[in-house]
């Protein structure tokens, strides 16, 4: 008959210990991953709250302004990258907005009080309008509002 | 002779990490996972002591399992309500057999193990938020095992859970206990080969008329969802997946296509525009889609549903949801009835999500016509943890039990195609996008589980009622004599 080790408590107790630290440890590790799923058509990226303007970046991608505009308005819609308005309130979106040199972000739409806002090599992020500067310089796309189909 | 045993608490403790372990990870090791309960149980302490070192297994045996933690996303109340809801029933376990363990035959302590526990399993599947776990979900993905899920077609799957335990209880016995149960022990020991033996000798029938069934898995994460309700260029992403594979499905030569729950989250019924993309096309004759979507009835009134569609966009039959998930699901409408839905293929049962662990649900669609099933979920919510696994596990046991092919679809995954011998083919598996396609055969005969329900949990009741009337009995005769 099998007998049990001299001190099981001892074992038993050691081996609970390190096993409930182990999976303590796998189960943080997964509630907390971040996992990439490749779907037929693209990569989906976790999303994350390091979008624009503290904004929670909900698709991120590292799509080019260009490629986006494209893909979301058509290639005509291209413009000349120059402000020509001013506040992100200044108009209906779609529009560019421009907070800083060098800087450009396209305000997709509105989503419930947040704005929708695509940011060149970043991604998609929805942001609070309160954190957006009243004054950045903004253009108007002349496209119409972007549906699903 | 008797073994002198570890601390009861540490025991109790390592049948919770086992229990725990065999749900998520490993479900051979159901088999041994309540010895060192039965084992603490069986050194002589008070019932309050007996009861809490079984609450204590329970409770940090089950997290320390962390099968439940994908639960963390719906919010800690839920986590540690569900823990202790779980725990409690191997207080109700340890209780039972503190109190008639040892006080009657050898045999009936070898088969109390086996009917307490079957007890406290059947007790999760009653009552308004009851949450089924068991052992035949652990096993039924562990081949060597297999053959035990023979009896679910007679039994249910409580059958099989009671095999398990009582294996357990036959390990104790044998192996630990002492030698005054050896006849007893050798008689259950042969009870469970018997029923092994079983699923080799009579393999179920597989169905006659073949249906070639096509599920859809667009492997997508939840956030890709969550994406789509704020951007339009995400929801296209969403649409263009599940509209590309369900070309894919509609031209495969599949005669049944099915979606996962609520794959597309807009009213594709009402934007033709939508449905030309996603729905078989007219020039795909032949071809049924069960598309899970979201269904708005009424201003107020949405419903979670598995709608049929044939080509060209026409709706043939509705399901809605009837079972919800408590609180995440408030939104929905509740369904009137379980009942199959009708499609050129013949009927088919639709348990969507949650539905699909609740044994009554499979019964009753089967009860009601379906020659074939179809459990259609999301999981994305879990993450890559182990509830998919399990949930996949339960859908088995609704193959088993009813003797029905399964076509388990779910959008993050796992999609198989399971035959009622609980046989998985052509899986997906987490997170991966697809077709999962073969050969199911339709079956119209009832299962003595389906007839009958849980007529196996009768018989257990009336065996721990004559030992409690005995036990009750033994002890008014000592009584006088003390």
């Amino acid at each position: 008959m099998w007998r049990p080790p001299r001190a099981p408590s001892v074992l038993l107790g050691g081996a609970l210990l390190v096993w409930t630290a182990l999976r303590v440890r796998a189960a943080d590790a997964e509630l907390n991953a971040r996992p990439v799923v490749d779907g037929p058509f693209r990569r989906w990226l976790p999303p994350h709250d390091d979008g624009p303007f503290g904004g929670h970046l909900i698709d991120p991608r590292s799509n080019t302004l260009a490629n986006e505009l494209t893909a979301r308005y058509g290639a005509s819609v291209l413009p000349p990258l120059s402000p020509t308005t001013r506040g992100p309130g200044a108009g209906d979106p779609p529009r560019l907005i421009f907070p800083a040199p060098g800087e450009t972000h396209l305000v997709v739409g509105t989503w419930g009080g947040d704005l929708v806002v695509f940011t060149p090599g970043l991604g998609v992020a929805v942001v609070d309008p309160d954190r957006v500067p009243a004054d950045v310089p903004a253009r108007p796309l002349d496209v119409p509002r972007e549906r699903v189909f | 002779m008797r073994l002198a045993a570890p601390h009861p608490l540490l025991l109790a403790l390592t049948a919770g990490f086992l229990n725990g372990y065999a749900f998520v990870f490993g479900g051979e090791a159901a088999l041994v996972a309540n010895v060192p309960l039965l084992w603490a149980l069986r050194a002589p302490r008070a019932v309050h002591s007996a009861a809490f070192a079984a609450l204590l297994g329970g409770v940090v045996g089950f997290l320390g399992g962390v099968h439940i933690y994908g639960i963390l996303d719906y919010g800690w109340f839920l986590f540690w309500g569900f823990s202790l809801y779980t725990a409690s029933q191997m207080v109700l376990y340890a209780l039972l057999l503190r109190h008639l363990w040892g006080r009657t035959r050898p045999l009936v302590d070898v088969l109390l193990p086996a009917a307490v526990w079957t007890l406290t399993e059947w007790l999760r599947t009653i009552g308004p938020l009851c949450m089924p776990a068991s052992y035949v979900g652990c096993i039924a993905d562990v081949p060597a095992l297999r053959p035990l899920l023979a009896l679910a077609p007679f039994t249910g799957g409580l059958g099989v859970s009671f095999v398990v335990a009582l294996v357990q209880s036959v390990l104790f016995h044998g192996l630990i206990a002492g030698p005054s149960h050896r006849r007893a022990t050798l008689f259950a020991a042969g009870v469970a080969g018997i029923a092994l033996a079983f699923g080799f000798i009579v393999p179920p029938s597989l169905g006659d008329t073949p249906v070639r069934v096509a599920g859809v898995q667009g492997g997508l994460p939840n956030t890709a969802y969550d994406a789509a309700r704020a951007d339009p260029a995400a929801s296209r992403d969403v649409v263009r997946t599940y509209a590309t594979l369900s070309e894919q499905a509609y031209r495969s030569g599949a005669e049944l296509v099915v979606w996962p729950e609520t794959a597309v989250r807009l009213p594709v019924t009402e934007v033709p525009a939508l449905a030309a993309m996603l729905f078989p096309p007219a020039d795909a004759p032949g071809v049924t889609l069960i598309a899970g979507l979201p269904r708005r009835v009424a201003e107020g009134d949405e419903r979670n549903s598995a709608l049929v569609i044939a080509p060209g966009g026409r709706i043939l039959d509705v399901y809605d949801k009837v079972r919800l998930v408590p609180g995440h699901e408030a939104l929905y409408t509740p369904g009137v009835v379980w009942r199959p839905v009708e499609t050129p293929v013949g009927r088919v049962g639709v348990l969507i999500c949650l539905e699909s662990v609740y044994p009554e649900v499979g019964r009753a669609l089967t009860l009601g016509g379906a020659e074939l099933l179809a459990v259609i979920s999301n999981d994305a919510g879990f993450g890559r943890s182990p509830i998919a696994r399990h949930m996949t596990n339960r859908a088995i046991v609704q193959a088993v039990e009813n003797g029905r092919w399964v076509l388990r679809v779910g959008q993050a995954g796992i999609s198989t195609l399971i035959d009622p011998a609980g046989r998985t083919a052509s899986t997906l598996n987490l997170f991966e996008h697809g077709l999962v396609t073969g050969t199911a055969r339709r079956r119209t005969d009832l299962t003595p589980y389906t007839r009958f329900g849980d007529w196996f949990m009768g018989v257990v009741a009336v065996g721990l009622a004559i030992a409690l009337v005995s036990v009750r009995r033994r002890a008014g005769r000592r009584q006088p004599a003390g």
